[in-house]
């Protein structure tokens, strides 16, 4: 191939994700990088307290409701405010939604594409991303009704939270409707997930791996819970969320410490479903690493989460009463989402946050590579498709990619 | 013929776009067609187009290239979303010349450029600000835009542009002489059922345009002005929003307007006031915003 570099704008959000393959050797060197600065935590730094999480959410357009909860939660450890009986029920509850939706429109419509490319049962694939779009309308109205608007809603404010019981009030009859209407979609998609997770033999990743997610605690699985990192030989090992935060920004991975002398995390819907034991290593071995897998872990977790969310709509097992936790950060849909605060001496809150994205870019570039090895190929138009393929099995949209970048500063 | 559409993102949180998905069944109702969207994979490929909506601010020279190349194929085009129409929470990169610092891997990332709002930089024939905008207003903006919407849709739509967020605030406005003026503040502590302005605590309901449902002061949290300024504020030269709240505040407190203003002065600065409209012409421009004064 005559160019040296082969540039990628991941489509789904133009300009916010790019990927850099250098394909001058045997050995592509590959780099993800997110071209456009946000500024963020500085705004964040310059807000008042209460004002936080309602900017937190503006992170991330798509992932909003856990960006919400993580900065909540985070604000609640730094004032030492304990939330009243019910309330955190209703952050899990609305992150639980955040994942449904989120995994819907990540497989049934960002990545219909690839499942087309993959499965080339193009006619299905494009009446599967028409019924997940009206599904993920219909689960947005929830939102909606729920907290007030289908994006960026406010599900409260420090010490404030609505109890789940009256928010189920306002919700069950539509979202007992909503859940059968994604079960059935989960249904007619299965197989088409499964053929594309077939092809994991072409599309393989790397050896080596540190998967990390949040562990549960109790009942509650994606808003609390400890930082658990598991390796390929199944040792396990709990970390705590200041050992990953960088004390200031590394170009490319934002304040996430890149596992430099170990094996890169991959962190999201994989790793949670490695770490509860929904899925096993040997599994993940036999279908050569593949980040294909992702979407299968997707198809795994949606599933799991529509049957709570049935139970707790049948009273069978309602959502328990906690106290707060004092871990940091939460599970969004593509992964570990840490937020963490500091006072400063000034009075300013110190932010810091750390994306999914930033803790999977390096796995993210490490298995575009072995991809396009492994597949030998050497035209523009296959290594992009790779590329996208591969990418976007992580993470479909990079608009957190605001959040890795580095400031000389 | 179907209504072509394409949809573009600049810099932004892609909330406007996400927003934009729940009307993607009624567009394909109402025989408009979607040729350009990033998430549903469909990349605008520069031919013309009945109506763009973009959603997202300018931040670098890609940005504003797309743009202009956009404006001169595109019939008409649609401002989505406060980051379009007065620059978003980015913007703030401009007040603080944070947009002059090098940053990523220069040589593979477009050159960045002061960041604007889209409605600054090229023509737009409707703009609809606010964080983000709900589906209705989408489909009211888009009905007008293609010649298909009714009397009614145009009177709807100008009913919004009127409003405050105030005027969708379930709260009762009282007056409580000599209340503490305050930006922080526990909410636990604050009466639900009371204007926040009148407990003393800074809200930007009475100079934020309305229409959202005022979500935030009925869950507690006051506004923080995501949807960008009244009309009020844009056309009437010499107002600007610290003298706004600076007379709901005095007027609930039994205070003087000069002594609010001075304590307002004091303890806020332009973060705060303007957190989704730092970079908007519309208010760095006017004379009488004195919004650089409040860069601190």
């Amino acid at each position: 191939m005559s160019n040296k570099k082969v540039i990628i704008d991941l489509t789904r959000v133009e300009g916010e994700g790019r990927i850099i393959i250098d394909v001058s050797s045997e050995d592509p060197k590959v780099m993800l990088v997110g071209p456009d600065y946000r500024a963020i935590e500085y705004v964040m730094r310059n807000q008042p307290i209460n004002r936080i999480p309602l900017i937190a959410s503006r992170i991330c357009g798509i992932c909003y409701i856990s960006h919400y909860v993580a900065s909540l939660k985070e604000t609640h450890i730094l004032t030492g405010t304990v939330l009243p009986p019910g309330s955190l029920a209703t952050l899990e509850f609305a992150n639980m939604l955040q994942h449904i939706i989120d995994n819907i429109l990540h497989v049934f419509v960002m990545c219909s594409n690839d499942l087309s490319s993959l499965t080339k049962r193009y006619e299905e694939v494009k009446v599967l991303r028409r019924r997940g779009m009206k599904v993920f309308v219909d689960l947005m109205s929830i939102i909606r009704e729920a907290f007030g608007s289908p994006v960026h809603p406010m599900l409260g404010v420090i010490g404030l939270i609505p109890k789940i019981d009256d928010i189920l009030e306002k919700i069950r009859d539509q979202l007992s409707r909503a859940v059968a209407r994604v079960k059935e979609l989960l249904g007619e998609g299965e197989e088409i997930i499964m053929e594309a997770v077939g092809k994991s033999s072409e599309y393989p990743g790397s050896k080596g791996w540190q998967y990390l997610a949040l562990t549960p605690k109790g009942y509650y699985e994606l808003s609390e819970g400890n930082i658990m990192v598991t390796n390929e030989k199944g040792e396990k090992k709990e970390i705590i969320a200041d050992e990953l935060i960088a004390q200031r920004k590394i170009l490319r991975y934002g304040y996430i410490v890149p596992p430099l002398d170990g094996e890169p995390y991959r962190t999201g819907p994989l790793a949670r479903c490695v770490l509860k034991s929904l899925m096993s290593l040997s599994d993940i071995h036999k279908n050569d690493n593949s980040p294909l897998l992702y979407h299968m872990a997707r198809y795994i977790e949606t599933t799991r989460l529509v049957e709570k969310i049935e139970a707790i709509l049948s009273e069978k097992q309602p959502l328990q009463e906690s106290e707060a936790g004092l871990t940091h950060g939460v599970e969004a849909p593509r992964g570990t989402l840490i937020h963490r605060y500091t006072t400063q001496t000034d009075g300013k809150i110190n932010v810091a946050v750390l994306t999914p994205t930033a803790i999977n870019t390096p796995a993210i570039e490490r298995d575009i590579r072995t991809a396009i090895v492994a597949q030998g190929t050497r035209s523009e138009h296959e290594i992009k498709l790779i590329a996208e393929i591969v990418a976007r099995a992580y993470n479909p949209c990079f608009s957190c990619a605001a959040c890795i970048i580095n400031i000389n500063k | 013929m179907a209504v072509r559409i394409a949809f573009i993102s600049l810099s932004s949180c892609n909330g406007c776009q996400v927003s934009f998905l729940n009307i993607v069944p009624w567009l394909e109702e109402k025989d408009f067609e979607l040729v350009a969207c990033p998430f549903i994979d469909k990349k605008w490929k520069g031919e013309e187009v009945d109506i763009a909506v973009i959603e997202g601010s300018i931040s670098n020279k890609e940005h504003l290239e797309l743009i202009k190349k956009l404006r001169s194929r595109a019939h008409k085009v649609l401002a989505l979303g406060t980051c379009a129409v007065y620059g978003g929470i980015q913007g703030i990169k401009r007040l603080s010349k944070l947009y002059e610092d090098k940053f990523g891997p220069r040589e593979f990332t477009p050159e960045p450029v002061t960041p604007r709002a889209v409605t600054d930089v090229v023509e737009v024939d409707a703009a609809v600000p606010r964080c983000p905008p709900p589906e209705n207003f989408i489909k009211q903006a888009l009905l007008l835009l293609s010649g298909l919407g009714s009397r009614e849709d145009t009177k709807k739509e100008r009913e919004w542009r009127f409003t405050t967020v105030c005027s969708q605030c379930p709260r009762k406005m009282v007056r409580i002489d000599n209340v503490r003026l305050r930006i922080d503040f526990n909410p636990a502590e604050l009466d639900p059922n009371i204007c926040l302005l009148s407990q003393g605590v800074l809200c930007l309901g009475p100079v934020t345009m309305g229409g959202c449902g005022a979500n935030c002061p009925r869950s507690g949290l006051p506004c923080a002005g995501c949807a960008g300024p009244t009309l009020e504020l844009i056309l009437v030269r010499g107002t600007r929003p610290i003298d706004k709240i600076s007379q709901v505040l005095a007027s609930m407190s039994g205070r003087s307007v000069e002594e609010v203003k001075r304590i307002l002065m004091e303890t806020i600065n332009a973060y705060l006031l303007h957190t989704f409209t730092a970079s908007s012409d519309i208010m760095l421009k006017k004379p009488s915003s004195r919004l650089l004064d409040l860069v601190r």
